[in-house]
């Protein structure tokens, strides 16, 4: 706002209530967003409070993701979000730039043109302010101003405001990012990338409580890669490695929805079906069983050779036996293995089960 | 004739007591005004009435100066004598620039001092709710969004209208007389 002449004395004199009205809202909306976590609560507010404390009611603020980019779209008292994986000319073009611009209506005839919330009749000027934290852009806001051009206080406050703006939403997805990659690696097997031995049973175990109250039957399949210490023994552990990894890939290639797919043991891999009836989950050890011995293994990259493996499968099923216990299914499927072992290996064997 | 009897802090009851402490609280103020006393009889009253004013103005996310300018506007456009003085008085204290020629200034063309480009969209709404509230088009509140108003703030916009209208027909009703600052002013 301009100040008018009618006052005298110091500059500290001459606030007015509109302009403790902009600190006020400024202050209010830097300490909501830092009580709030999620990000389209954060915008929401935003979204309604910015022209409290500038001349700001659409904008547009970009924030990089991991390889993708959050778009934050405010207009209309309201937010927008949305992920992106590449960014629109509009925004590539000034990312690249890197420093801020300044572009009146009668000039956005050159160059990209501006998101659509930001053109219209009342548009007088675009703000575009680049936000960097080590030398790499972070963050791109574009602002822009309805009726009159941004005051000097606007622009002040734009800038003070974008870079906590910028800051808080990067800080919220490294947060995030972070807390997912702890997550993944309590949860995950380092070597083979799938779920590790706890987190499996843990599925299986859920998934039987599920199973219980829904009366839908729930199957497991174990595999084992066959002489998978002659594999060690024979081309060296990291060959091991390479068979493990490879596996693992093919046998997650072959998941399907309500299949979880889990690292046991040492060369053991657990499959939790459901809901799956002892039919569907011999079709499904099957897929696996050739999904491995089908196509032979590329043991070393510098000078290849091919190898064979193959996995033998047990499959066990709650179907016909109610109330089974996560440890009896276990101990089924850990037999019928073992029969599949015996049997001569690379082949899928059903769990003896006992009939009432 | 005076068309009301006002209660005194001391003649009050615990429940009025209770009304005026709270409004003393909240707006700082060390005594209440007229029309707070002339409900002094009743606490139901009085403690309707203040809550009222007090969810509206003092909550929610519209500034209290727009608020108070709504006030103002909507108490002008009605005639009402007591609301559109106090308010008026709200206003020029919230800011020392503004004289009440500014304010009859902006209530006849909103022009006259400098505020947010936006206050001229809400003053402009608030007159026609006032005039024929059946009138508002879609277009109406196409035009507070497009300032930046989501639709829970336009809520708030009508409910700060429809407040100071109801205090308007209680106060010009009973003709209430105007407290001795707000005098000056008018």
């Amino acid at each position: 706002m301009k100040p008018t002449n009618k006052i005298s004395g110091s500059q500290w004199t001459e606030l007015t209530a509109q302009q403790l009205v902009r600190y006020e809202a400024l202050f209010k909306l830097l300490d909501d967003i830092q009580i709030l976590e999620d990000i389209a609560e954060i915008s929401r507010c935003i979204a309604t409070q910015w022209k409290y404390f500038a001349n700001v009611t659409r904008w547009r603020m970009v924030i990089t993701k991991n390889k993708s980019y959050q778009i934050i779209d405010g207009y209309r008292g309201e937010a927008h979000l949305s992920d992106v994986q590449s960014l629109s000319p509009w925004d590539d073009y000034h990312w690249k730039l890197n420093r801020p611009r300044l572009i009146r209506a009668e000039e956005q005839r050159e160059g990209p043109a501006p998101p659509e919330h930001l053109i219209g009749k009342s548009i007088t000027e675009i703000k575009i302010l680049p936000f960097a934290r080590l030398g790499k852009c972070i963050g791109l806001l574009s602002a822009a101003a309805r009726h009159e051009p941004f005051s000097e206080l606007d622009n002040k406050f734009i800038r003070l405001f974008g870079s906590h703006f910028a800051d808080r939403i990067s800080g919220i997805i490294l947060q995030q990012q972070a807390i997912e990659a702890l997550i993944s690696k309590a949860t995950h097997d380092e070597l083979t990338g799938l779920l590790n031995r706890g987190t499996i049973i843990e599925r299986l175990n859920s998934q039987l409580a599920l199973s219980r109250r829904t009366g839908q039957p729930l199957s497991v399949i174990l595999a084992d890669i066959d002489f998978f210490k002659a594999i060690n023994d024979t081309h060296g552990h990291l060959a091991g490695d390479v068979v493990l990894h490879e596996g693992a890939l093919r046998m997650q290639a072959q998941v399907r929805g309500g299949e979880s797919l889990g690292r046991y043991g040492g060369e053991e891999f657990l499959v939790v079906l459901y809901p799956c009836d002892e039919e569907r989950v011999a079709i499904v050890a099957e897929r696996f069983r050739r999904a491995m011995a089908e196509t032979a293994f590329t043991i070393n990259e510098v000078s290849p050779s091919d190898l064979k493996v193959t996995i033998s499968l047990g499959t066990s099923s709650t179907e016909k036996q109610e109330g089974i216990g996560i440890q009896d299914l276990l101990k089924q499927v850990d037999n019928a293995l073992y029969c599949s072992k015996a049997n001569g290996r690379n082949n899928v064997t059903p769990a003896d089960i006992p009939h009432n | 004739m005076q068309r009301y009897s006002l209660t005194e802090y001391d003649e009050a009851s615990s429940t009025t007591q209770a009304v005026y402490d709270d409004y003393m609280r909240t707006t700082g103020a060390t005594s209440v005004p007229i029309w707070i006393k002339s409900l002094g009889h009743s606490g139901a009253l009085a403690g309707a009435y203040w809550e009222r004013a007090k969810g509206t103005l003092f909550y929610g996310s519209l500034p209290l100066p727009l608020k108070e300018m709504i006030v103002f506007v909507v108490s002008a456009k009605n005639g009402a004598k007591y609301c559109s003085a106090c308010h008026a008085h709200n206003v020029l204290n919230l800011d020392k620039t503004l004289s009440f020629g500014d304010l009859q200034l902006f209530l006849k063309d909103g022009s006259g001092f400098q505020l947010p480009t936006y206050y001229k969209s809400v003053v402009t709404f608030a007159s026609k709710v006032v005039t024929d509230a059946n009138s508002l088009s879609d277009e109406d509140f196409e035009e507070l969004m497009d300032e930046g108003f989501s639709k829970e703030e336009i809520c708030e916009i009508i409910a700060v209208i429809d407040m100071a209208t109801m205090f308007n027909v209680y106060t010009s009703s009973l003709r209430l007389d105007l407290d001795p600052e707000y005098c000056a002013i008018l």
